[in-house]
């Protein structure tokens, strides 16, 4: 920043530098997807898995089956994890909002007994 | 004068109904637009668009001459841009104090922060330690405006700043709001009470149904008009 820039210019000139995401790309909910359709491939391999040692007697095939059989694991864990962040910000998000809405209320509320009280004792103090 | 704000043909709906039908208007660095118009007419949401706080269905958001249309509020905050809602916004169970400590999120060290807001606002520095809620109508848009002010704005979107306040106070606070302007900050102003902010406004856009009736100097045709508008015409 230079010293004789003003606070407009230093606006389109960071404006123009900030990286703005596009909204229109819906990536959490894509992550979310994936996250769900990792879990399904992650069970569909593991079915697979168990089928495929149950139909050979040969040990390279039950490695193959082995290997399949870890792969779904993975992609199960993954795709949990994926699916309960993306899953679990809207509603933390919500959680959090309706935390901040409650706090309010009852900081208004205590805020109003705490005047009416104040009001009270001088009201007392002035009658007396 | 750079253009810093600008909204070109925005469409803009509340649950599938439009409220704004092609909105197009311009602040630029330093100037003061009075955005009027009956209730109902969608000045706030044009104010929401501008801060990015609500999607639109068509047209443009530029910031700066970059097109930011769906961009995230924060992003916007981040870059300049200020909205102060109607019914001010400030946390009624913290001390003024701590409203003010609250906008050190920005980086700016608690000192700067008071040392803006007591320096625009002395009164604010006598009311440190009071509750937020116990301030009158006008201290506390004072304290909203403080808020604003710490976090170094170049857009500033003011939301019914006179609303629920005597005339006097009205009359205070935007002169505060012209002052503002006067150092390069493009301030939108969204008001019913019209006669306070075409006081020191440059342009003012009429705003009926969603449609930019008129926009242009404050003369006497725009009053009369304006004044149609609230009263009926004859």
């Amino acid at each position: 920043m230079t010293s004789s820039e003003t606070r407009a210019d230093r606006f389109v000139r960071e404006l123009a530098e900030l990286k703005i995401p596009d909204p229109a790309a819906g990536r959490p909910r894509l992550w979310q997807r994936l996250g769900a359709a990792a879990m399904l491939a992650g069970l569909a391999l593991a079915v697979t898995a168990y089928l495929v040692s149950h139909h050979t007697s040969s040990s390279l095939v039950q490695g193959d089956a082995v290997t399949i059989g870890l792969a779904a694991v993975t992609a199960s864990v993954v795709g949990a994890a994926l699916f309960l962040r993306y899953s679990l910000t809207g509603f933390l998000r919500f959680w959090m909002a309706r935390q901040s809405f409650d706090l309010t209320v009852l900081g208004e509320r205590l805020l109003a007994e705490r005047v009416l009280s104040q009001d009270v004792q001088r009201d007392g103090a002035a009658d007396t | 004068m750079t253009v810093l704000l600008e909204l070109r043909d925005v469409r803009a709906a509340h649950e599938g109904i439009i409220v704004l039908h092609g909105v197009t208007l311009s602040v630029a660095a330093g100037q003061v637009v009075a955005l009027l118009g009956p209730n109902g007419a969608g000045k706030t949401t044009t104010l929401r668009v501008a801060a990015g706080v609500h999607p639109v269905q068509s047209g443009r958001l530029l910031l700066g001459g970059r097109d930011v249309t769906g961009a995230a509020p924060r992003d916007l905050a981040r870059a300049g841009v200020c909205l102060i809602p109607e019914g001010r916004g400030v946390f009624r169970n913290l001390s003024v104090r701590d409203n003010l400590w609250m906008m050190t999120f920005t980086g700016r060290s608690r000192a700067e922060i008071e040392e803006i807001a007591f320096g625009r606002f002395p009164v604010l520095a006598q009311r440190a330690s009071q509750l937020a809620g116990t301030l009158s109508g006008g201290e506390q848009q004072m304290l909203a405006l403080a808020r604003g002010l710490a976090t170094d704005p170049a857009v500033l979107l003011l939301d019914e700043l006179s609303m629920g306040l005597g005339p006097l106070v009205v009359s205070r606070l935007y002169e505060q709001v012209a002052e503002i302007a006067r150092q390069g900050v493009a301030v939108l102003v969204v008001e019913q009470f019209a006669a306070a902010a075409l006081g020191i406004a440059e342009h003012a856009a009429v705003l009926v149904r969603g449609r930019v009736q008129r926009q242009g100097r404050p003369d006497g045709v725009l009053r009369a008009e304006l004044s149609a508008l609230y009263l009926g015409s004859s």
